[in-house]
């Protein structure tokens, strides 16, 4: 499990460098995007645009680390594959996450925000 | 012997019920079904259905203890993945499926489900689910249609049903 972390203006860029987000590696995955995320900016952009295939373990994952960060920080989703983005969808998790199109987008509407 | 009146693509896979094993065969099948001829099958939905299905055996009817074995056929026919899966893990409770109702998601943030989609999931992507728990193993079935076939009656199912 690779995942590349850095800083973006105000937010923690993630970007997971792999295809699939599965129950093979799951725990793996949420073990290490808490341990990148334990300290920072209080917004965090997850990016996905390399992962082409998640099932509903690599959701868990996921939704357990935004548990994680507490409720000061906030975990944003970007990039999202068709496939990917269908999870969300039909789990209506995507009403959960606040969701990018890519994360130069995301890093953007932070800015602005801020 | 089943009759089948094309086929144009089949697939018999036995692996271990592991993670790991488990992503090897999504791969391999999911390879192959790419080469069908063109259809309006979502190969995505095809995968996290498996993966969901077969990630259950291993999680559950297993209960992660890596003995048996998962038997895993695909039959390719015009317009349908018809889908069989086969362990000799533990039987669904009560031998039925489970519900497999969406987690609710409306809730505090604390509160927000990390399991629990893997049937519902299932249950809204495939069609014809059929469960079955014969001489100590489980039978699941399912398959998915095109859309243009999705029209007509589907008379592959009924053949299933003979």
């Amino acid at each position: 499990m690779n995942l590349t972390a850095l800083i973006l203006g105000e937010a923690l860029i993630v970007t997971v460098n792999e295809t699939r987000i599965d129950a093979a590696v799951a725990i793996q995955f949420k073990d290490i995007l808490r341990e990148v995320t334990a300290d920072g900016p209080s917004r965090v952009v997850l990016d996905l645009k390399q992962v082409a295939f998640l099932d509903s373990s690599g959701l868990g994952a996921i939704v357990g680390a935004k548990k994680l960060m507490g409720p000061n920080r906030k975990l944003e989703l970007a990039g999202l594959a068709p496939s990917v983005q269908k999870v969300f969808r039909l789990t209506h998790m995507d009403t959960v996450f606040t969701i990018h199109s890519d994360a130069t987008t995301a890093v953007e509407t932070i800015a602005r925000a801020s | 012997m089943r009759k089948w009146r094309q086929i144009p693509c089949a697939i018999y896979i036995a692996f271990s019920p592991d993670a790991q094993s488990v992503r090897k065969t999504l791969m391999t099948v999911l390879d192959r079904l790419s080469h069908l001829p063109p259809h309006n099958i979502d190969l995505g939905i095809v995968e996290l259905v498996l993966a969901e299905v077969l990630n259950n055996i291993v999680e559950h009817a297993y209960a992660l203890n890596q003995k048996g074995l998962i038997q895993v056929r695909v039959t390719a026919t015009h317009h349908v993945l018809w889908f069989e899966v086969q362990d000799n893990g533990r039987p669904m409770s009560n031998e039925i499926l489970p519900i497999g109702e969406r987690p609710n998601v409306d809730t505090e943030p604390a509160a927000l489900p990390e399991g629990g989609f893997g049937w519902f999931l299932i249950k809204s992507l495939a069609r014809g689910l059929c469960y079955q728990r014969i001489a100590d193993q489980n039978h699941l079935r399912f398959h998915f249609t095109s859309e243009a076939a999705a029209q007509v009656p589907d008379r592959h199912a009924v053949k299933l049903a003979n």
